[in-house]
C-alpha cells in the first residue's frame, strides 16, 4: 500500500516545463509564443497550433520512467489517474499525458468517466480519432466523448464539427452522435457543416447514408431541426453564389448532396409542394437566362446554380415517384426542355448523363 | 483637305427596313418572338427634358412573352447637379418593334423622338446598315461590352449612331466616368470603354439557333468540328462551315464544307491547326453569318508554384543602428510544372525571331520607341522631339516637364514648322525653391527676347507654392482633331535629351495622361503661375 501511495506522490511531484531551444528557428519560436499566449488566455486555437506543430514535427519525447509510473497508476486506479490528469485543468498538460503515456484502452476508459472539463473529452476524442483512422474498435469511445463535449460545451462542439468535418473516421460515427444531441447542439451541427465542400468519393459515400443510419426512433428528433436549417442554408448559399457570380461550370455536387436532397425532401413533404418548388425553380432559371451578364462564365455559373436546384428537386421526384398532373407544371417542364436544348453546349461531355436525367424527368 | 464635295451618308429607309425584316424573320438566327428594350436616359432636372444615353433592343425567344415595363433604377440617380439617371427595361412582342425601327429611320435627324416612352432628346442619328459582331474569343471585340450576352455565336446589329453626342459635350470626363459606372452597376453595359456609342440606338439580333465547337487533333493536322442546329429549322436548311488558320499574315490552313441540317460532325484536314483559327458558319439561303470566332489553342503551359512555410525565417532590413526596422516574408518559387506543346515546328523560331526584329524596327520608325544616350545624342534626340511635335496637324500640343525652361521651348517648339497651333506647357518651381518668382521673370524675359513669335500660340505655366501638385514624369502630348491622341513619355527632361541614357516611348493609354495634364492645368490658373502667354 505504501508503495502504491508512492506512485501517486511521484505523479503529484511531476512538473512539466516546456521551453524552446536557444537555437530554435523562427517557426519553433512563434509556435512556442503562441502556446504561452494560448495558455494565458485559454485560447484553444493557439494551443492546438502548437500541439499540431509538435505532432507533425518532432513529437513528444516519451520518458520511460514517467511511462511506467502512469501505467502503474492506471493499473492501481484508472479513475484516480483520470482525476489526476483532469486536475491539471490545462489542455497542454492533458495532451502531454494522454498523448505521450496513455494508450487507446486507457483513453476509452477515461471518456466513460464523469469529469468537469469538456476539453478533456475533446482531447481524448481527438487522440482516439487520430490513432484509429482504420480501426473501428474505439469508435464507440469517440462517440461517447464527442456526445459529452456537445452536452457540456456548445462552442467546443462547434469546434469539433468544424475541425473534423473532413475526417472520414468521424463522419463514419456521426450517426451515433447526432441522435443523442439536444436541439441546440443539432442546430450548431447544421449551421457549421460546409454544405458545398469539394466532392470526394469516400466522403460522399459515407455522407450519402449517415442520416439513414440514425436510429429510427431518433430520426424525427434530428431531422426536425437539422433538415430545415440545411435546406435554408443551402438555398441561401446558392443565392449568395449567384449574387457573387462564383464560378460554376457543372451541377454543384458535394459529399453532402444526398443529405441536402434529403433535407429538401423533408421540407417539401407533399407532391403539390414539390411541383410548386420545381415550377418556381424553372421560372427562376428562365428569368436568369433572360438577364444581362458581364461575361459568359457569369451566365454559365448562374445557369448551373439554377440547374443544381432543379436537379436536386428532380432527384426528390424520382425517389418519391411523383407523377405530376398539374397543367401549369407541364408548361414549366416544357420550358425546361427548351432551355436545356438551348444551352446544350454549356454542359461538359461527362455531365451529359445528368443533363439527360433532368430532361427525362418530365411527366 | 477640303470636304466641300462630300455628303453625309444617308441610307435609304426602305433599304434599312428590308434589312430589319430579313434579320427579324431569319429563323437560322433565332426564333424571335419578343424584344427586350433597355433604355438608359438622363433627365435634366430643370427643364425635365429626357436625353437618350443608350438604348438597346435585343431580340429574344421567350416561352411566355409577358409585355411589361420595369424600372431598373428604383428612383432616379443624381449624376450631376443638373442630370439624373434612369434605366428602364421593357419587354414587347416582336411585332411591335418594327414601328419603332421605322420611326427611328424616319426621324433620325432629330432633335427629338418618341418611341413609346415619351419625348427623347436625340442627336443627329446616322443609320448603320447591318453589322455582324462576333463573340469574344481569343480576339475580343469591344462592341460586345454594350451588347446583351453576345457569347454564343455573335449578333447582327442595326444601329442608329448619334453623331452629335450632346452628353459628351455637357458632361466632363469625370462626370462621364461616374455616369457610366452607375450604369454598369445596374446593367453590364460598359459605355466607358465604348464611349462612341453614347446616344446610340442599337437593335441586336443574336444568332442562337446554331452552335459551333471545335478542337484540334493531337497531331495538330486535323480540326474536329461539332455543329448543333435548332431542331425546329426547316429540313432544307443549308449552311457552310469555313475554317481558316492564320499565321504570319498568311492563311496556312483552309477548309470549307457545305452542309445540311442533319450533319453535325466534321473533320477538316488543315495541315497545321496550331495557330489562330477563324471559324465562320454561314446560312447559304439568307447569306447571313451565323457564327464567327477567332480562337487560339493553348499549346504549352508553365506553372510556377510559390510557397512559404508557416512562420518561416524572415529577411531582415536594418536601420542605421543595425536594428531591425522591417521584415519581409519570402516565398520559394519552383517552376516545376511544364506542359510542352504537342508538336514542335522549328521553322517557327526563325519566323518569330524575324517578326520580333521587324516589330522593333516598326516601333522605331513610328517613333514609338527610341533610346538615346549610350553615346551623347543630344542633337538627334532634340530633332526627334521636334519631329514628334511636328506631327500635330489641326489640334494642340501639351508638354509636361518639371525642369522645362524658356530655353527648352526655344530649342524645341519654336523650331517646329507648326503655325497657329495651341501649345500648352507646364513646368515646376520645385526645382528652384525660394527663387521661383525671380526665375519666372527670367523665363518671361528669355522668351520675349528669344523670337519674334511668328505663328506661335503658347501658354507656359509653372506649378509652385500651393497651386496644383508636384509631378515627376515628362510627357509630350499631340492631340489632333478626329484622331486618337498620341502621348510620349520622354524619360528625361528636355534639357537632358540625349545626354544620358533614356527612352522615348509612346504611352498605351494616352487619354488618361491628357486628362491628368488638363486637371493640373486647370489648377494652375492663378496669375502667379503664368510664366508666359503669346498669341492666345
Amino acid at each position: 500500500m505504501g508503495n502504491d501511495e508512492a506512485t501517486w506522490e511521484a505523479l503529484k511531484s511531476l512538473k512539466i516545463d516546456v521551453h524552446v531551444g536557444d537555437r530554435a528557428g523562427r517557426a519553433d519560436r512563434v509556435f512556442f509564443e503562441h502556446l504561452q499566449e494560448g495558455l494565458r488566455r485559454n485560447d484553444l486555437d493557439k494551443i492546438y497550433e502548437f500541439i499540431s506543430a509538435v505532432e507533425r514535427g518532432c513529437g513528444i519525447d516519451v520518458n520511460s520512467q514517467i511511462c511506467q509510473l502512469i501505467q502503474k497508476a492506471y493499473s492501481l486506479d484508472g479513475r484516480r489517474l483520470c482525476a489526476f490528469i483532469v486536475g491539471k485543468r490545462n489542455l497542454y498538460e492533458y495532451w502531454y499525458y494522454l498523448s505521450g503515456y496513455c494508450n487507446c484502452e486507457m483513453l476509452s476508459y477515461f471518456v466513460k468517466l464523469d469529469v468537469e472539463d469538456p476539453v478533456f473529452y475533446f482531447e481524448c476524442a481527438r487522440l482516439l480519432l487520430k490513432r484509429t483512422q482504420k480501426n473501428s474498435e474505439y469508435e464507440e469511445a469517440i462517440a461517447i466523448a464527442v456526445r459529452k463535449v456537445a452536452e457540456n460545451d456548445l462552442n467546443l462542439w462547434k469546434r469539433w464539427v468544424t475541425v473534423h468535418e473532413n475526417n472520414i473516421c468521424w463522419l463514419k460515427i456521426l450517426d451515433r452522435v447526432l441522435g443523442d444531441l439536444d436541439q441546440e447542439a443539432l442546430r450548431i451541427y447544421a449551421t457549421s457543416i460546409t454544405l458545398d465542400m469539394p466532392m470526394e468519393r469516400e466522403k460522399s459515400e459515407i455522407l450519402s447514408q449517415f442520416y439513414q443510419k440514425i436510429p429510427v426512433e431518433k430520426q424525427e428528433h434530428v431531422f426536425r431541426t437539422v433538415c430545415n436549417i440545411v435546406y435554408e442554408r443551402w438555398t441561401n448559399l446558392i443565392e449568395q453564389k449567384k449574387r457573387e457570380r462564383k464560378f460554376q461550370n457543372k451541377i454543384l455536387l458535394s459529399p453532402y448532396t444526398n443529405f441536402v436532397v434529403y433535407s429538401m425532401r423533408y421540407v417539401i413533404s407533399k407532391e403539390a409542394d414539390w411541383e410548386s418548388f420545381l415550377t418556381n425553380a424553372i421560372h427562376v432559371l428562365e428569368q436568369d437566362m433572360n438577364d444581362w451578364y458581364a461575361s459568359f462564365s457569369d451566365m454559365k455559373s448562374v445557369f448551373f446554380y439554377d440547374m443544381t436546384q432543379i436537379y436536386y428537386l428532380r432527384l426528390i421526384g424520382e425517389s418519391e415517384k411523383y407523377v405530376p398532373e398539374n397543367k401549369e407544371f407541364h408548361t414549366e417542364w416544357m420550358k425546361l426542355g427548351y432551355i436545356l436544348q438551348r444551352y446544350e453546349d454549356f454542359w461538359d461531355a461527362e455531365d451529359v448523363s445528368i443533363r439527360n436525367k433532368i430532361q427525362s424527368g418530365g411527366a | 483637305m477640303s470636304i466641300q464635295n462630300s455628303k453625309n451618308e444617308k441610307v435609304d429607309t426602305a433599304y434599312l427596313l428590308h434589312e430589319y425584316d430579313a434579320l427579324v424573320s431569319c429563323k437560322s438566327l433565332g426564333f424571335f418572338n419578343c424584344c427586350e428594350m433597355v433604355s438608359i436616359f438622363l433627365i435634366h432636372k430643370k427643364t425635365g427634358k429626357v436625353y437618350n444615353v443608350y438604348t438597346i433592343f435585343s431580340f429574344e425567344e421567350r416561352i411566355c412573352v409577358q409585355e411589361r415595363t420595369e424600372n431598373l433604377t428604383n428612383k432616379l440617380i443624381p449624376v450631376t447637379a443638373e442630370f439624373s439617371l434612369g434605366i428602364t427595361k421593357k419587354i414587347q412582342q416582336v411585332n411591335s418593334i418594327r414601328t419603332v425601327y421605322e420611326k427611328l429611320c424616319e426621324e433620325r435627324s432629330g432633335p427629338v423622338i418618341d418611341i413609346g416612352g415619351g419625348v427623347l432628346q436625340i442627336g443627329q442619328l446616322e443609320a448603320v446598315p447591318k453589322v455582324f459582331v462576333q463573340k469574344d474569343s481569343t480576339k475580343t471585340v469591344l462592341f460586345n461590352r454594350v451588347l446583351k450576352n453576345n457569347f454564343r455565336n455573335g449578333s447582327y446589329v442595326l444601329e442608329f449612331f448619334d453623331t452629335y453626342k450632346y452628353l459628351t459635350k455637357v458632361l466632363n470626363s469625370g462626370q462621364l466616368k461616374q455616369l457610366t459606372s452607375e450604369i454598369y452597376q445596374i446593367v453590364p453595359i460598359d459605355l466607358l470603354s465604348v464611349s462612341d456609342r453614347i446616344g446610340n440606338f442599337v437593335f441586336q439580333f443574336p444568332s442562337v439557333s446554331t452552335g459551333v465547337s471545335y478542337r484540334p487533333a493531337n497531331d495538330e493536322m486535323l480540326l474536329h468540328y461539332h455543329v448543333s442546329v435548332d431542331e425546329r429549322l426547316e429540313n432544307d436548311f443549308q449552311f457552310q462551315l469555313q475554317s481558316e488558320i492564320l499565321y504570319d499574315d498568311t492563311v496556312i490552313g483552309f477548309e470549307v464544307a457545305d452542309c445540311q441540317k442533319n450533319m453535325s460532325d466534321f473533320s477538316f484536314q488543315m495541315g497545321d491547326s496550331s495557330h489562330l483559327c477563324r471559324t465562320t458558319l454561314i446560312d447559304l439561303k439568307h447569306h447571313l453569318i451565323l457564327s464567327r470566332q477567332e480562337t487560339s489553342f493553348m499549346r504549352q503551359l508553365s506553372v510556377s508554384l510559390h510557397f512559404r512555410s508557416q512562420y518561416g525565417e524572415l529577411r531582415e532590413i536594418y536601420d542605421d543602428a543595425g536594428l531591425v526596422k522591417e521584415w519581409v516574408e519570402t516565398e520559394y518559387a519552383d517552376n516545376n510544372i511544364h506542359i510542352n506543346q504537342p508538336v514542335v515546328r522549328e521553322r517557327e523560331d526563325f519566323i518569330e525571331s524575324r517578326q520580333y526584329k521587324r516589330r522593333i524596327e516598326d516601333l522605331y520608325r513610328r517613333r514609338e520607341f527610341r533610346s538615346y544616350g549610350i553615346v551623347n545624342e543630344k542633337d538627334k534626340a532634340l530633332q526627334d522631339v521636334i519631329a514628334l511635335m511636328n506631327t500635330v496637324d489641326n489640334g494642340k500640343v501639351y508638354l509636361w516637364d518639371p525642369y522645362l525652361s524658356a530655353e527648352d521651348l526655344l530649342q524645341t517648339w519654336y523650331r517646329t514648322k507648326t503655325h497657329g497651333i495651341l501649345f500648352l506647357a507646364i513646368t515646376s518651381g520645385a526645382t528652384c525653391p525660394g527663387a521661383t518668382a525671380d526665375w519666372i521673370e527670367k523665363q518671361k524675359e528669355t522668351l520675349e527676347k528669344g523670337s519674334n513669335h511668328y505663328g506661335i500660340r503658347l501658354e507656359f505655366r509653372c506649378q509652385w507654392k500651393n497651386h496644383g501638385y508636384n509631378f515627376h514624369d515628362r510627357f509630350l502630348m499631340v492631340i489632333n482633331k478626329n484622331k486618337t491622341p498620341q502621348v510620349w513619355s520622354l524619360g528625361t527632361s528636355l534639357n537632358n535629351l540625349g545626354a544620358r541614357h533614356h527612352v522615348i516611348q509612346s504611352v498605351e493609354h494616352p487619354q488618361m495622361i491628357i486628362d491628368s495634364f488638363e486637371q493640373l492645368w486647370d489648377k494652375l490658373d492663378a496669375q502667379e503661375c503664368l510664366v508666359y502667354r503669346k498669341g492666345i
